[in-house]
């Protein structure tokens, strides 16, 4: 098992930041983090990575207990700028993290190379954009290729170029075995990282979770609306008609082709056929419209 | 070591750093050039005392003499106007002799001069130095003439030694600590006011670790700064001053007795305290750090309990109190100077124990997270 978090509960001053988080990951992924400011995903990196205690639950990473220390040697924690250093070169703290880790200097090079930032590597924080310090925490994250990734708004600051980048090595992390848990606001960059949304509010990870969805949507437009939806619904299958006279549904449990052929063989012609993408950011919507950003 | 060398480096590499030891190494300077050019005024000063007596004694014979005129002669008044005499006379001696080369006779004279006083004193009259000054001149007075040392200006002097240990003095009782915490600060609670705390507690390193390397750095920082205090002391001292002698002579007051220590053990004796001290108030401030986690609410904190214990080590007189007592080398030079009721080294066990449960309760609350 790569994460395990069981019932966790924080409470801070009278609030409760935390209400029962409860999720596993057991095989190497990418799993999203969303939810609005304030409804817990800071704190939860923060209790896993034992910066922040909490009331009650259990946390493993990785098979071993979350307070071991040696865990950061398979771990990294991809936090907000505010870790480094103003007065310390990008470089130096590249160094630093590597000789902890016990790395060779080549490994400095070699991960700024990666990220993009050999042209500032010699440059004091002091002087650093958004973006470039965003690029130092990202190198500083993966220079020791960790199993499990935490990213708490990494895309934060980014330009699309940087952010099409960190999505590109993002990307080839998974496809070299590392889990990766991101939150992000950043819905649409989201949507084209994972399929795996966790959605929290209040301190919960909603049951609505996305959990390995199939991202479409279809519209159809079609000559008799009526017997359409009859004869769909007479086979069972979860179709609306919406307000633009559409036969909706969703690709988790009916296939387009099943459902074109069944209306065909009733000559019901298919005039159009739409097919849009279920994005994150609808699903956001969904759970959360209406709900004050903090 | 790594993290105790990127300890050090976070701090050495700050512009706050640079510029405490550019003030550092001007003050120093300063204080050479203020004892060169004021070494004439220390000569005045003296001069002045000594023309005060002079005119004091002439002024306390005049009345002697117009209060025989006026109701007869009397033994008591004849007594008095003989040693008021006696005082004149050596004050105008030793004011002639002032400028002589012959240190040793110019002493003799004053150690009279002053025993004259006392004596005039003990008929009731007032003179303008105190016996706590006539006590202390004389011891070492004494003491030079014993040792063969001559006198240098206390405030004033060029001499080597003499400067060393008025740089020591003034670095460790007006700004050592001080400048102690503020570096601290930056090593400790600026990183958990500025949250990059969060960096080293998600790196592969053990919070003893962490503690133990940010603890030592700062002691590390503490004691370059003051090393690099004497260094600048000594360069100046020995390139510009002159040669003196380590064992001129520090008075020491032990229940009321004058006793003396060279002035390399004073030294010596100053530099261990201090470093005692700032073992302790180190940790302490690491302490506060790891409650408050705010730079200014630390201070405070500090600056009171170090103000609040310094008074009630004042208030207490009870001899034994000083056993138990960690805040009696504040200022280090009082501890050694003043030994009435006490002894200089009897705080340093407790100091040192208190020092240890702090060490231990900072790393068991480093080792928590937090909340």
């Amino acid at each position: 098992m790569i994460v395990q978090v069981d019932n966790l509960k924080k409470k801070y001053k009278k609030d409760w930041i935390l209400q029962g988080v409860q999720f596993e990951i057991d095989h190497p992924q990418i799993v999203a983090l969303v939810g609005p400011n304030g409804s817990g995903k800071t704190t939860l990196f923060n209790c896993m990575t034992n910066l922040l205690s909490f009331n009650s639950g259990r946390i493993k990473l990785l098979e071993k207990d979350y307070t071991d220390t040696s865990l950061f040697y398979d771990i990294a924690y991809l936090q907000d700028n505010r870790i480094l250093y103003e007065n310390l070169t990008a470089y130096d703290h590249l160094k630093f993290v590597s000789s902890v880790m016990k790395l060779p200097n080549s490994k400095i090079i070699e991960v700024a190379e990666r990220v993009g930032m050999q042209r500032y590597l010699k440059k004091r924080i002091q002087k650093f954009s958004l973006g470039m310090k965003q690029h130092l925490l990202l190198a500083m994250a993966i220079i020791n290729s960790p199993k499990l990734l935490l990213m708490d708004e990494p895309i934060n600051g980014l330009d699309p170029t940087s952010a099409i980048n960190m999505r590109k090595i993002l990307l080839e992390l998974h496809e070299e075995g590392t889990t990766i848990i991101i939150s992000s606001h950043n819905l649409d960059e989201i949507d084209r990282l994972t399929n795996t949304i966790y959605f929290m509010k209040d301190g919960r990870i909603l049951e609505e979770s996305l959990k390995d969805y199939n991202t479409k949507k279809y519209f159809l437009t079609v000559n008799q609306i009526d017997q359409a939806k009859a004869i769909l619904e007479e086979n069972a299958y979860p179709v609306k008609v919406n307000e633009e006279e559409q036969i909706e549904f969703d690709d988790n449990h009916t296939s387009l082709q099943e459902v074109i052929s069944l209306l065909n063989q009733h000559n019901i012609l298919v005039e159009d056929t739409e097919i849009i993408r279920i994005g994150a950011e609808k699903r956001y919507l969904e759970l959360f419209e209406g709900t004050n950003s903090e | 070591m790594r993290v105790f060398l990127f300890e050090l480096k976070k701090i050495a590499w700050t512009k706050k750093f640079l510029v405490i030891l550019l003030i550092l190494f001007c003050s120093v300077a300063f204080l050479f050039i203020r004892n060169s050019l004021f070494a004439d005024y220390a000569q005045e000063q003296k001069m002045k005392e000594l023309t005060l007596f002079i005119e004091t004694s002439a002024s306390h014979d005049f009345n002697y003499t117009n209060e025989i005129e006026r109701f007869g002669s009397n033994e008591e008044t004849e007594r008095k106007q003989a040693l008021n005499l006696k005082v004149w006379d050596l004050a105008k001696e030793l004011a002639n002799s002032f400028t002589a080369e012959e240190w040793k006779s110019t002493l003799t004279i004053e150690n009279s001069l002053l025993i004259a006083i006392r004596n005039y004193k003990a008929t009731g009259e007032d003179y303008p130095i105190s016996e706590d000054d006539i006590s202390y001149k004389l011891a070492r007075n004494h003491t030079l003439l014993e040792l063969g040392i001559a006198p240098e200006y206390e405030n004033y002097s060029t001499a080597f030694p003499n400067f060393l240990k008025q740089v020591v003095d003034v670095f460790i009782n007006y700004g050592g600590l001080l400048i102690a915490l503020l570096l601290v600060g930056e090593i400790v609670t600026r990183e958990f006011e500025n949250n990059s705390i969060r960096l080293l507690f998600t790196l592969p390193l053990s919070r003893a670790k962490l503690f133990w390397s940010k603890y030592v750095s700062a002691l590390t920082i503490s004691f370059f700064t003051f090393i690099f205090v004497i260094a600048v002391g000594m360069l100046v001292g020995k390139l510009f001053g002159t040669d003196g002698s380590f064992a001129y002579p520090v008075l020491i007051e032990k229940e009321g007795q004058f006793f003396y220590m060279p002035t390399m053990d004073y030294i010596l004796y100053v530099i261990l305290l201090f470093a005692i001290m700032l073992l302790f108030v180190t940790v302490l401030y690491v302490f506060y750090s790891l409650v408050f986690k705010h730079l200014l609410a630390t201070l405070a904190a500090i600056v009171a309990t170090l103000a609040g214990g310094y008074q009630l080590g004042n208030l207490i007189n009870w001899a034994p109190f000083s056993w138990v007592n960690p805040f009696q080398y504040i200022f280090p030079q009082e501890a050694i100077l003043y030994q009435n009721n006490e002894l200089f080294y009897q705080g340093i066990p407790v100091t040192l124990l208190l020092t240890l449960l702090l060490l231990v309760i900072s790393i068991w609350r480093m080792k928590q997270s937090f909340d």
